[in-house]
């Protein structure tokens, strides 16, 4: 299930890959202006239709596209202006694309260029050979309904032409406490948050690794995650840092307050420490994060070294929001029942969307997992008995594991 | 203040009783409550009926007393998995010279709509109109009264649901000396308590979360697009929880109501819950995160096949005032969380409105589908002295804001 902890391997560590980081539109930009100058070793370059905010960046290569078509004033969420924006400064993007074999797209989805021409532009960048991440940001759901049904489908775009999408919904960085909260004071911390999580990728990337964690790691989780995936970024310093750092981790609003991790089939974690940690640090955060996921779930383990990172301790986790669960086989079923009577079923276990489908569930039929429902009409719903828990159909593992036939 | 009525719930874990008296302004003053926990229900449906008799008859004394009134007829709120939905089209031709469209026609295409064939031992419960279309028209009209058209057709939403199991609910409150009125079905009960028209207007799911049943009722482009019944409730949490962690219904049913939540919180991770010993069932600890573990695992699933009955039945998925959520699962904790989660839209718990009175219904979302009914009585009792056609007050109630 895990990959082995600590195993220093110096010869593991790697140059980094040539890759790319696309700030897509306004919010793209704002979202990684800062990396440039934190991760240098990384490219950057920043790609708009609306001058004035190209113009707020700090980026060495920027891109304005569609000059001739909106006068450097933005598509204003206008999706087929910016469609012709983008075919009209087609040479120039993909000339950009030489040299790389990544391409992280950032971009905010309710925007005109974001939402508009990025799917186009990772399409491209796949047709260039790239292998092609995009980090998506979902607006507020008080943005509206226009631009809510501009996300929508721009999202369904991107997962068409990307390679794995990790997706930041703004709307789970509001908590309750927020409501009185002045506007740009939230959607200034919703973007330090996201900033974060995208600049621990870039800083993952780049870092030297004691034990690897490819970005083909970071790939693969993300497409069995059938293309959802949130990601998030804590550190901490000092004699309680590995504390602060897990409960920053496990109470982290774009995890759900740590729900998405106790749920998700694949987790992928980082961990980015100076030359002085000590090995019992990075065994009791894998401990601590190992315990708190299902048992069943997928994770994967690197831990990069960072000279500059002197006492503080980072974490940057990837955890899949969906992910291609595997059905209960018969032989588990009857395992756990001892000797449970599992109707049989020759269907495949997942569907095309990488979901577990009800009705081919290995379901028992043994009369003890129905309790209180035992010898009354039973809910069947596309073939699956509602009334045995779903805890048992779906295969979840509990801490108490009882025997349940006894 | 017009003469009382009163409504009847036979629910899965309560038997309620409300009575209520319309106010001048419109409102409802709610002025009894009788409840009494039930017995020999499941589900929504009878499986004891000389218990749930016994709890009809306890919840209607004190309502009774509650009140100060002789109960004697009663509105009925119904469900059960077995409560099903057919969308049919009827057409007629405008057979007059000028081809204006007249009540006749409009009832004729009513009944022609209603012409459903449905399974042996099945009824319709309700028929509530949806649009009309006037000649080749793919637009619908809500009033056709006074077009010229060479045909006239009428999309109609039938709910149906098993006549054995609307018959004994019948027989259980005539057991009781009480006459029934009228019986809906209590999703779209719900509606009609929390729903505002504005809500209806521009798109909702409506889930109400009751111990044996989840009722949902979909409102899109203005009209009921989706009603029904899943046959999974609370009462599933609490069996969950009982076969998981060892655990009486009782312990369990506790357990989920003063602990449980619909998310796994992972800052209480380490959290034990201390569950005192009962008859045949020693003390024990259970962790928190197994508890929310076993809630989530089913309460997603609820939601997932409502969301699967929406994509797949609903057209024009607009729900811009998103999922609004009642019964007593309204309450569990972090249930809205994940309803957002699962529906990708916002989420917030429905209370019955335009109530005054006694405080208890106004204040719980699962008093919802009891005030919907009381609303619809009220209703259904104004239209009754005028002589009303119940599909037309069908569609005023549940079609239309």
């Amino acid at each position: 299930m895990t990959t082995p902890l600590l195993s220093t391997n110096e010869e593991t560590i790697r140059d980094p890959l040539p890759i790319l980081f696309l700030a897509l539109g306004n919010a793209g930009g704002k979202l990684i202006s800062h990396l440039p100058k934190r991760v240098p070793e990384l490219s950057y370059v920043a790609v708009d239709t609306d001058a004035a905010s190209l113009n707020e960046l700090s980026f060495e290569r920027k891109i304005l596209l569609g000059e001739t078509l909106t006068n450097g004033m933005g598509t204003g969420g206008n999706v087929e202006l910016a469609q012709r924006c983008l075919e009209e400064g087609e040479d120039q993007l993909f000339s950009l694309f030489q040299g790389y074999k990544v391409v992280i797209l950032v971009a905010g989805l309710g925007g005109g260029t974001g939402g508009g021409l990025g799917a186009q532009l990772a399409d491209r960048a796949r047709e260039a050979g790239l292998l092609v991440i995009a980090g998506l940001v979902q607006p507020l759901e008080a943005e509206g309904g226009s631009r809510r049904n501009l996300a929508e489908t721009a999202l369904g775009h991107y997962r068409e032409a990307c390679d794995a999408v990790m997706l930041f919904p703004l709307e789970s960085l509001k908590v309750n406490e927020d409501a009185s909260m002045l506007l740009a004071r939230l959607l200034k911390r919703c973007g330090m948050e996201i900033g974060r999580a995208l600049g621990g990728v870039a800083v993952l990337l780049r870092s030297g690794w004691l034990i690897p964690l490819t970005l083909q790691d970071l790939v693969q989780t993300l497409k069995q995650a059938d293309g959802y995936c949130r990601l998030v970024a804590v550190s901490a310093e000092g004699e309680n840092r590995i504390t602060s750092l897990l409960d920053q981790l496990f109470t982290h609003p774009l995890i759900d307050r740590g729900s998405l991790l106790a749920h998700s089939g694949g987790v992928v974690v980082g961990m980015l420490c100076g030359p002085h940690t000590p090995v019992q640090d990075l065994e009791r955060i894998s401990f601590e994060i190992r315990r708190v996921l299902r048992s069943d779930a997928d994770l994967k383990i690197g831990v990069a070294q960072d000279e500059r990172f002197g006492q503080h301790l980072a974490l940057v986790v990837m955890a899949a929001e969906q992910w291609k669960v595997k059905a209960v086989s018969v032989e588990e079923v009857e395992e756990e029942l001892e000797g449970g009577d599992p109707v049989p079923s020759d269907k495949s276990k997942v569907d095309e969307k990488g979901k577990m489908v009800q009705s081919e569930i290995k379901l028992p039929s043994h009369a003890k997992t129905k309790g209180r429902f035992k010898g009354i009409a039973p809910t069947i719903v596309e073939g699956a008995d509602l009334d045995t828990p779903t805890f048992i159909r779906k295969g979840l593992r509990l801490s108490f594991h009882k025997d349940l036939s006894s | 203040m017009g003469n009382p009525i009163a409504v009847l719930e036979v629910g899965t874990s309560e038997v309620r009783v409300v009575v209520a008296e319309p106010r001048e302004d419109g409102l409802l003053m709610i002025t009894g409550v009788g409840r009494y926990p039930s017995s020999g229900v499941r589900k929504s449906e009878l499986v004891d009926f000389e218990n749930a008799k016994i709890c009809v008859k306890k919840a209607l004394l004190e309502a009774e007393e509650n009140a100060q009134v002789a109960i004697q007829e009663i509105f009925m709120v119904f469900s059960g998995d077995h409560i099903k939905q057919i969308i049919n089209r009827g057409s007629v031709n405008v057979l007059s010279m000028d081809q204006v469209i007249t009540a006749d026609e409009r009832e004729e295409v009513v009944e022609t709509a209603r012409a459903v064939s449905l399974p042996h031992d099945h009824e319709i419960l309700h028929s509530i109109t949806r649009k009309y279309y006037i000649g080749d028209e793919t637009r619908g009209v809500l009033n056709p009264d006074g077009m010229e058209a060479s045909r006239l057709s009428l999309e109609m939403l039938i709910l149906y649901c098993q006549s054995n199991r609307l018959r004994n609910l019948y027989r259980l409150a005539e057991e009781a000396a009480l006459e029934v009125t009228e019986v809906a079905f209590a999703g779209l009960c719900c509606g009609l308590s929390v729903l505002t028209p504005q809500q209806k207007e521009v798109g909702a799911i409506l889930i109400d979360l009751g111990a044996g049943t989840s009722d949902y009722v979909v409102y899109s482009d203005n009209e009921i697009s989706l009603a029904g019944s899943l046959g999974v409730g609370g009462d599933h949490v609490t069996n969950d929880l009982a076969m998981g962690l060892n655990l009486s219904t009782t312990q369990s049913e506790r357990l989920k109501v003063k602990y449980g939540a619909a998310m796994v919180d992972l800052s209480s991770r380490g959290r034990r819950i201390p569950i005192p010993p009962e008859t045949g069932f020693r003390a024990q600890e259970v962790l928190s995160r197994d508890v929310n573990t076993i809630i989530h695992a089913r309460m997603e699933e609820v939601f997932e096949l409502i969301k699967a009955q929406v994509d797949k039945e609903v057209k024009k998925k607009n729900f811009g005032a998103g999922v609004i959520l009642t019964g007593g699962g309204a309450k569990m904790t972090r249930v809205q969380d994940l309803a957002t989660r699962v529906f990708q839209l916002p989420c917030h718990i429905g209370y019955p409105r335009e109530i005054s009175g006694l405080a208890l219904p106004s204040e719980s979302p699962e008093f919802a589908s009891t005030v919907g009914m009381l609303k619809y009585g009220v209703r259904y009792g104004n239209m009754a002295d005028r002589g009303p056609r119940l599909g037309n007050l069908l569609r005023k109630m549940f079609g239309k804001p």
